[in-house]
């Protein structure tokens, strides 16, 4: 039987990275929105910029439309000086509750975790 | 003959094929999207403020085939749909969209469709009973041991096994099909969803 290249299973790490990551792209994409309406490129180089969140162009725009579906998001359309228009996405109140409502979560978690991992940190350091 | 695809042609062509994947949902919505990718386009194959034949190759590149974009939109807002209502109606619809792009979503649709299909059919006669006698289970031939639910011209042959406890057991039965069928289905929709998000994006994972 001729040899079949079985590819090593995915590293465990580099899978909980991705889940990592999943999880907290919609709450990235929320907080990007906080102060200032965006357009999807701007939210995604924001993220790039201030978390290293890349996340591929194919994912980022249908969750924003899924966010504005879920009434989290509203869009407007405005004409640049690029010379063409931009959809740009800003938080409604329901999204700057929700966005709210997980930072505070985030805040808490995070600091929980790092709690558990001050004896580690120090054995490591 | 060769045709020129100039830059420009490039882009329509791709956006053509978008706006044709993504042909279920409403107009304006669909119109909305192509404009965005397009407007997306126009920011990302600009270098320099020009758009260069290998720039907009390696935009759309990023942007990875129509046609799995469309179905990123489709299928995430069907099923979403699906997720957030769940009434039978929408989730078969979500589910019918996913069946068209792969195997396990064909499967899936296949079994609730099968679900569904017996829990109508267990409600129908219970409800249909009170007004219609002869609306039963029937055992029509003992020989070969053959049952029907419904109505049946073999009524003076066979006979009907459950009599008025066809209503409460019809609608159980039915109610009971139903609610197996949707928690199987949206099992399958968070799954599905769950690993399409993450296989996404462990492909950007540096």
């Amino acid at each position: 039987m001729a040899g079949r290249v079985i590819p090593p299973p995915p590293e465990p790490a580099d899978k909980w990275e991705v889940q990592l990551r999943k999880g907290c792209l919609e709450l990235a994409i929320l907080a990007a929105l906080w102060s200032e309406r965006l357009y999807g490129l701007e939210i995604m180089r924001r993220l790039a910029d201030g978390s290293g969140l890349i996340v591929p162009e194919g994912t980022v725009y249908p969750l924003l439309s899924r966010l504005k579906a879920e009434g989290l998001l509203s869009s407007e359309w405005v004409e640049a000086d690029a010379g063409h228009p931009r959809k740009y996405y800003r938080l409604t109140a329901a999204g700057r509750r929700r966005v709210v409502e997980m930072a505070r979560f985030w805040e808490n978690f995070s600091a929980s975790l790092d709690d558990l991992l001050a004896p580690v940190r120090k054995d490591t350091r | 003959m060769l045709t020129v695809a100039t830059p420009q042609t490039r882009i329509d062509q791709y956006l053509a094929e978008l706006r044709a994947h993504l042909g279920s949902l409403p107009h304006e919505q669909a119109t909305d999207i192509v404009e965005e990718i397009r407007s997306h386009i126009r920011d990302t194959a600009a270098v320099h403020g020009e758009m260069t034949e290998a720039s907009i190759a390696a935009a759309l590149n990023r942007l990875g085939p129509a046609s799995a974009l469309a179905a990123s939109y489709v299928t995430d807002n069907l099923l979403a749909r699906a997720q957030s209502h769940r009434m039978p109606w929408t989730i078969l619809r979500g589910i019918f969209q996913w069946a068209t792009l792969s195997v396990k979503g064909f499967l899936v649709f296949f079994v609730c469709t099968i679900g569904y299909s017996f829990g109508a059919s267990f409600f129908l006669a219970a409800l249909v009973k009170p007004f219609n006698p002869k609306v039963g289970l029937w055992l029509i031939d003992q020989n070969t041991y053959s049952l029907m639910l419904g109505m049946t011209d073999a009524a003076p042959r066979g006979h009907e096994l459950l009599g008025w406890t066809l209503i409460p057991i019809g609608l159980s039965l039915g109610g009971g099909t139903i609610m197996l069928t949707t928690y199987f289905a949206l099992g399958c929709i968070r799954r599905y969803r769950e690993s399409r998000s993450m296989r996404k994006l462990g492909e950007a994972a540096p």
